[in-house]
């Protein structure tokens, strides 16, 4: 599946946390993946900061 | 007799007067003679008939006569119906009818030709015998003219034309016969004579030479043919040339003269790629623009996609950005740039708000000492010795304003508030000169501004002027450049603000490729009855592309059956059923400028591309005592 629509995904999971049950598992893996990434970036960011 | 009388009476007393008048005779006739002659008893009636036969003769004889009219009397021709007929068919005038006519003359008729004043008047200077005149003159002939004696005397001097040689050098000189002493082409009189020849000047030979008219034309033909051949040589020549140099043009708008591993191309979208941009990664950059377009403030809506295709469409790649209206000011701009970190929004463009007009036009300028009154388009004067000052008083006390002023003034004049004299942008003293403009930011100390001169005598005349309010905060922030839209004020930051935005996917360049903007955005979602979009604030205008995502296969399903909810936030379609995911892609409708575009490519004459890891890579050659070193280094 296209970045962006990962992306997209992991933004409505962010606002609807029911949205990931809902997902087929290999996108809510890609999903979940996503987000986890994104977390762990902003968490070097702040290191950096 | 007496029985007679008797009925005479009676007829007297009933009958009327042709009764008496037959009476009157029957006396006469019995009786003849006077009225001595009738016997005394008949007298009476005798004279009573006579009274009546005078009346009646009287009578008869009136109604028999017509009144008379002084200078007419009885005709003795008859006026019948028919004379009277005619006479009503006559002209009122008959003589003056008359006269408008001309007697007739034997052998003489109406001409069928009008003769015109203009003829008559080339007549009267006709000579008296036209023929005779004629006589004196000679038939006109084609290219002959008359020639005195004196000159046909002349030509006997002249050689015979017969086997005449002659040169172009002389022939101006007509009356030398050193113009036939020059020999070098034979003309003979039987040759110039011959249709259709035509005598010509050899600038090369100096001689003059006889040739056809036709041999004339066939050149000429062919010298149109060569003129012909020559312009579609030229034209070709150009086209050809034109080519080469929009080649070099190309070569130049791309020259990387520094051998740079990336290129920039800039412009409103869309923007073409050169030749020389690699099949690799690429990134953009969107600046700000803000209008007024149609009456409506508006900004470049960077949220959409940025696209880049190959030259004929192909391999499209795109890139999606969600971020807030970008803005400029005339002088910076806001931006979205790929920073280390994606994407992000390079805020320069501070917003204020403006207040309405203040202005009162009766009076802009009221107060109090040595000034004469001072309403806009007039000019106020300093009165009194060290000058004087006139306040706008219809401002707040310590509120800030921003003062736009066209004025002409001679010099020394300040604008000011009373005490503090709290100034932005805008020195005390004006600058002397005519229709001067200023713009500057005064906060009120007293509840008005002030025009001040220290000199008396000394004169200006506010033109126009434009005071509105503008809040304290944006006063600090606003710097040196600013521009107004509408109600609002853009002024550049003083220190640039950078924020991440939402971005996702993948831009690549292409040889010959383009690169633009539009207004579509990629959504995903699992439908519930129906499908609602993510970005309420950019609703549905269009749909692009529906696509069903299942068991890890895609399904692009017909957007035209798709149903659009009215309020362009969601929408449904036949084949989706609740639990579905769907990804999809929609156009929204929303005013947005065109605003510059900046797309950084490699260079591919400079760097080379890894087919497998996208990532680019610059090859330098060294040769060291006859070993060829070659390095990549990743750019």
């Amino acid at each position: 599946m296209n970045e962006i629509y990962i992306k997209i995904l992991a933004e409505r999971a962010e606002q609807d946390r029911t949205l990931l049950a809902k997902l087929p598992e290999e996108v809510r893996t890609e999903v979940e993946k996503y987000i986890e990434d994104v977390k762990q970036t902003d968490t070097d960011n702040e290191q950096i900061l | 007799m007496k029985i007679g009388a008797i009925g005479i009476r009676t007829k007297m007393i009933v009958g009327d007067a042709a009764t008496w008048y037959l009476v009157k005779k029957y006396v006469d006739r019995k009786v003849g003679g006077g009225i001595e002659d009738v016997p005394e008893e008949l007298k009476k009636y005798v004279r009573v008939l006579d009274s009546w036969v005078d009346v009646t003769e009287d009578l008869e004889s009136i109604s028999n006569k017509v009144d008379k009219v002084d200078g007419k009397g009885l005709s003795t021709e008859d006026y019948t119906t028919a004379e009277k007929s005619k006479v009503a068919n006559m002209p009122l005038n008959t003589n003056a009818e008359l006269g408008f006519k001309v007697d007739k003359v034997d052998g003489k008729g109406l001409s069928t030709e009008d003769y015109t004043t203009a003829e008559k008047s080339k007549v009267a200077n006709m000579p008296l015998n036209t023929n005779a005149e004629l006589g004196f003159k000679v038939d006109k002939v084609a290219g002959s003219s008359l020639v005195p004696d004196t000159e046909i005397d002349k030509l006997a001097e002249y050689p015979e034309f017969e086997n005449l040689e002659f040169s172009h050098a002389n022939l101006t000189d007509k009356n030398s016969e050193a113009a036939f002493q020059h020999v070098n082409t034979t003309v003979t009189k039987e040759t110039l004579d011959e249709a259709d020849k035509v005598a010509l000047y050899d600038s090369v030979t100096g001689k003059v030479v006889l040739t056809h008219k036709s041999n004339l034309e066939t050149d000429l033909t062919t010298v149109n043919q060569e003129i012909t051949n020559l312009q579609n040589e030229v034209s070709l020549l150009d086209a050809v040339q034109s080519a080469k140099i929009k080649d070099i043009e190309n070569v130049l708008s791309t020259a990387n003269l520094n051998q740079s591993a990336q290129l920039s191309v800039s412009g409103v979208s869309p923007i073409s790629l050169p030749k020389n941009a690699a099949n690799g990664g690429m990134s953009v950059k969107l600046e700000g623009l803000t209008e007024d377009v149609g009456g409506v403030i508006t900004h470049f809506e960077p949220t959409g996609r940025v696209r880049s295709v190959g030259k004929n469409g192909l391999n499209p790649t795109a890139l999606y950005l969600t971020a807030p209206e970008l803005r400029s000011n005339g002088l910076v701009k806001d931006e979205i740039r790929k920073g280390a970190n994606g994407y992000e929004l390079v805020k320069r463009v501070g917003v204020g708000t403006l207040g309405g007009e203040i202005i009162n036009q009766a009076n802009i300028l009221e107060g109090f000492v040595t000034l004469n009154a001072g309403i806009l388009g007039t000019t106020i004067t300093t009165t009194g010795p060290g000058g004087g000052r006139r306040k706008a008083p219809f401002l707040d006390t310590s509120k800030w304003y921003k003062i736009t002023l066209n004025y002409t003034a001679d010099a020394n004049w300040e604008i000011r508030a009373f005490a503090t004299q709290p100034l932005i942008g805008l020195a005390p003293g004006l600058t002397a000169g005519t229709n001067v403009n200023l713009v500057a930011f005064i906060q009120s100390s007293d509840g008005g501004i002030y025009f001040r001169n220290a000199y008396s005598g000394r004169v200006i005349t506010i033109n126009s002027m434009s005071i509105k309010e503008v809040s304290t905060q944006d006063v600090i922030a606003i710097g040196s450049t600013f521009s107004e839209f509408g109600s609002n004020i853009h002024y550049d930051l003083a220190t640039p603000t950078i924020a991440p935005i939402s971005y996702g996917g993948i831009l690549n360049s292409a040889e010959n490729g383009t690169v633009y903007h539009e207004p579509i955005i990629a959504d995903a979602g699992v439908y519930d009855t129906k499908m609602d979009i993510l970005l309420t604030d950019y609703p549905i205008a269009t749909i692009e592309e529906i696509i069903k995502h299942e068991n890890g296969v895609d399904t692009y399903l017909d957007v035209s059956t798709a149903v659009i909810a009215g309020d362009g936030l969601s929408f449904t379609h036949p084949d989706l059923a609740d639990g579905d995911l769907v990804l999809f892609t929609y156009a929204f409708d929303k005013e947005s400028t065109n605003g510059n575009i900046t797309a950084s490519f490699y260079d591919s004459n400079v760097v080379k591309i890894d087919t497998i890891t996208g990532k680019a890579y610059k090859i330098t050659d060294v040769v060291t005592n006859g070993v060829l070193t070659r390095t990549l280094t990743e750019v």
